[in-house]
């Protein structure tokens, strides 16, 4: 075999060494990561969180994120207390379910307008998987750049609906205002 | 090269296996926030879905995976496609042809449709995709979509062995960039990109060219008499007459629901047009503009519609060099025409896609002179024309149903007609007119194409697929002329039928299997033939449409994340191509390698990427041609000229983003770093060449380029 085709075939064979960590991920379970990760960041009112018996993250409407969100948390808690994802198709179901997280795929902007009736000053931190979302009211949103995921956050809302936000996460995220 | 096959056949498969588990997702659980912002998103699993539910055989490169490789050009994107390989025989017009699945056509490229935003780039004199008019710079691709096999369906006659598409208008990104290389490779690239979601606008444009190869002439030819005709020795070099220059500009808009596209294209290239050339070289120049507005709409929620209109205007000519001052040639063609298409995309419900199609391909204005006096009296002085246009029509519609989550079924059937048209051939000799000769393209019956394709998915991770199709290709004008000159009748469409299974298998995101068997079956092929005619002893050289061919193949393939960073493309392709035309039952059929290999590989780490490329292409033969007397005793009689060697090449891409400073990228691209001799089989183009022609040795192109937004 000549030296070139040998040289070749020794650096395929150590490319083909079995796998350490790989990198890349799906879209949806860094965005599932991620609304854990937020919640490290923000304080739910006391008198909200003893009133609960658990912790709901809401997903509205189908969306692929609610599959990692269970594997990542269902047998987890959050602040404390057992999570519970759910999917809710309106938003009287969202106000009934009595959600901590409230995540909104940008397909669904139009009942934006009726979730934040019902959960207006409430604590529900309001997740949009679009930054267009910002503009019906929600607190958070997801961005990516450069293949990454990123967020803003809506910090005049968040503070109306009274959920502390640590000035870590508005140093990570960034902030916009309206 | 056969024992190597198998080692990384059986390595792939061993390896293949050890990546069938799962990963576990809950491992992101434990990383900070701003490490999860670090993280890269896949892009493949959208790449995965649409090649797992595309009723085709379809291959995906996005811009990111350009930029990792460092492609230098669309022939070298396509080369390095599995089941293309490259003969690049510097003839006149075609220069960079590509055959697929082992079928190949001498002359120019029209065994598959390229589109640019959904343009059809056809040039109406030849049809013909010759890259020489779509010569699109590599930094202005944001996605490049190949769909290998019968396409007719959707995009027409030419469609024969696939489509391709280049999508330039996707990615909201502008930069600037500056080239320089080997063969003194130089170009200029800049892109723009603005607007937001309902009005943007993005322009690439770029000016690119290099002097070509500088090899002697004895590399081609070992017949130095025939050198010596045009002034030339084995060891004249080839220095400056292969040189070329490409201009591009490109233009895509959006406003709401309107959409426009722009395209112009000048080439000026340094070609053999069926001889060698003294210098300063023969040159190929061709202007190709299009310009195409879309309109699209939902008409409900559930129904959309679109119209396009596409303006093209395509002209080319020959600068001919002999070394004897009396002996010239000229050679000119013009073509001016519109296409308008409309499409409907119904949507029932959620399990059926229904799309109907119209289009109309109009050719309103041609006009073609030759004069090759040197050549044969009947070439001389020639210009011929149409009185009426010539219409391309074509209703096509295609239904997908998707049954449930496990299956899915596609199929189709396409009208397509074109009327029938008069040609005239006018030949003077001198200052007299010596021949007027008419003809007439009559072949106006409506021809059916039918598609129709099956998928199963088992389950999450394995998708099989069985595909039948037809696609049709029309003769070209110039064929149909050249039919009319020499006296014989004009020609109808070429046939073939494709039977492909494939199954996909990706157990995780770090693996992924693709397999597939294929039967390609080819009858009335236009081919050239020298025919002997017992009436007056003597070879008469025409086209006919009596080829015969039958391709059968298997392919492999299979991409792996072995390593954090790393990732890994392996594809194998084994076929057997025969020609059953009648006479050529037992020659080995020409320009059909049996075994083809890609290799990519990249490794990523921060802002430094670097990827290898290799390409192993078999044995080829030259054309057999019947009327060749060539050496008595030669095994090779009948060929045009000798076979070539196989041949294995790798290319180096080291790409540095935010180097030297932030903003900016460096990229390094070695073309073929052993620097191995990579040889094409000759072709009746240019049969002078028996020895083949000869791909470029190691190049090294270096670039520097910054991002403006």
């Amino acid at each position: 075999m000549k030296k070139n085709n040998k040289v070749f075939l020794v650096i395929l064979i150590l490319l083909f060494l079995p796998e350490m960590i790989f990198s890349q991920y799906n879209e949806y379970e860094i965005k599932a990561a991620m609304i854990g990760k937020f919640t490290l960041f923000l304080t739910w009112p006391k008198e909200n969180l003893k009133s609960s018996h658990d912790f709901k993250i809401c997903v509205f409407g189908k969306s692929p994120v609610t599959k990692y969100l269970k594997q990542m948390y269902e047998k987890n808690r959050l602040k404390s207390l057992p999570v519970k994802v759910v999917t809710v198709f309106s938003s009287d179901e969202a106000k009934k379910n009595g959600c901590k997280i409230l995540f909104i795929a940008p397909r669904y902007k139009k009942n934006m307008k009726y979730i934040l009736n019902k959960t207006i000053k409430k604590p529900v931190l309001i997740i949009g998987d679009s930054p267009a979302l910002l503009n019906y009211g929600a607190h958070i949103c997801f961005y990516i750049k450069d293949n990454t995921i990123r967020f803003k956050i809506n910090y005049k809302k968040i503070k109306e609906s009274k959920i502390s936000v640590s000035y870590l996460l508005l140093n990570i995220g960034e902030v916009v205002d309206q | 090269m056969r024992k190597i096959f198998i080692i990384l056949i059986t390595l792939s498969a061993i390896t293949f296996l050890s990546f069938s588990k799962k990963p576990d997702t809950p491992s992101l659980v434990d990383l900070s926030l701003q490490d999860l912002m670090k993280l890269k998103i896949s892009t493949t699993s959208k790449i995965k879905e649409t090649i797992e539910n595309s009723p085709a055989s379809v291959v995906i490169l996005t811009r990111e995976e350009i930029r990792k490789y460092g492609y230098k050009s669309l022939a070298d994107i396509i080369q390095n496609i599995p089941g293309f390989y490259m003969i690049n025989d510097y003839y006149w017009l075609g220069s960079e042809n590509f055959g697929v699945r082992g079928f190949f056509t001498p002359g120019v490229l029209n065994d598959f449709v390229i589109l640019i935003n959904g343009v059809n780039m056809i040039g109406d004199a030849y049809s013909d995709y010759s890259l020489s008019k779509i010569n699109i710079p590599v930094e202005a691709i944001d996605r490049i979509e190949i769909v290998r096999g019968p396409m007719s369906i959707v995009y027409g006659s030419g469609a024969f062995l696939g489509a391709i598409n280049i999508i330039t208008n996707k990615e909201k990104i502008s930069f600037a960039s500056l080239s320089y290389g080997s063969c003194e490779y130089n170009k200029i690239f800049v892109r723009f990109f603005n607007g937001n979601k309902n009005t943007k606008i993005n322009i690439n444009f770029s000016s690119y060219g290099d002097n070509g190869i500088s090899v002697p002439y004895k590399k081609f030819t070992d017949n130095t008499f025939f050198l010596e005709k045009f002034g030339l020795s084995e060891n004249s070099m080839t220095e400056n007459v292969l040189k070329y220059r490409k201009s591009f500009i490109m233009s895509s808009g959006k406003y709401k629901n309107l959409y426009f596209d722009f395209s112009y294209n000048n080439t000026r290239k340094g070609v053999f047009d069926g001889f060698p050339s003294p210098p300063p070289g023969t040159f190929l120049n061709n202007a190709y503009l299009t310009l195409h507005l879309k309109y699209q709409n939902k008409i409900k929620k559930n129904i959309k519609t679109v119209l396009k209109a596409t303006y093209l205007y395509d002209s080319f000519y020959w600068e001919y060099s002999f070394s004897k001052r009396e002996l010239y040639a000229t050679n000119y063609n013009n073509t001016l025409s519109y296409e308008l298409e409309t499409n409907l995309l119904y949507l029932p419900s959620k399990k059926i896609e229904f799309i109907l199609g119209a289009v109309r391909h109009t050719i309103f204005y041609i006009f073609k002179t030759y004069d090759y006096p040197v050549f044969n009296i009947l070439y001389e002085n020639t210009k011929f024309t149409t009185d009426e246009n010539i219409n391309y029509t074509g209703i096509f519609f295609q239904l997908n149903y998707k049954a449930n989550k496990k299956i899915f079924f596609s199929t189709g059937l396409r009208a397509e007609r074109i009327n029938k048209y008069k040609i005239k051939v006018l030949t003077s000799c001198g200052s007299n007119f010596c021949s007027q000769k008419k003809g007439e393209f009559e072949d106006d019956k409506i021809k059916l194409i039918p598609r129709l394709a099956l998928i199963f998915k088992p389950s999450d991770f394995q998708s099989l697929k069985f595909i039948y199709g037809k696609a049709i290709k029309q003769p070209s004008l110039i064929q149909n002329v050249n039919q009319i000159t020499t006296g014989y009748p004009t020609l109808s469409p070429a046939y073939i039928e494709t039977f492909e299974f494939n199954y996909l298998y990706s157990p995780s995101k770090k693996a992924l299997l693709s397999f597939s068997l294929y039967l390609n079956k080819i009858k009335d092929l236009i081919v050239k033939r020298n025919i002997y005619d017992p009436e007056t002893n003597r070879w008469i050289l025409h086209s006919t449409n009596s080829g015969k061919m039958e391709t059968k193949g298997a392919e492999l393939g299979i991409k792996l994340k072995p390593m954090k960073n790393i990732n890994l493309n392996l594809n194998f392709t084994y076929q057997k191509t025969k020609n059953i035309e009648k006479g050529f039952k037992n020659i080995k059929p020409a320009y059909a390698p049996e075994q083809l290999a890609y290799l990519k590989a990249d490794y990523t780490i921060g802002n430094i990427s670097l990827a290898i490329i290799g390409r192993y292409v078999s044995k080829m033969f030259t054309l057999w041609d019947p009327a060749f007397v060539g050496d008595q005793n030669s095994i090779h009689r009948g060929r045009i000229g000798k076979p070539v060697s196989p041949y294995f090449t790798l290319d180096f891409n080291l790409r540095l983003e935010n180097f030297p400073v932030k903003k900016f990228f460096t990229n390094i691209h070695t073309y073929n770093i052993l620097n191995k001799e990579i040889r094409f089989p000759t072709t009746p183009g240019n049969s002078w060449a028996v020895l083949g022609t000869l791909d470029y040795g190691r190049t090294i192109i270096f670039s520097l380029g910054r991002y403006l937004k």
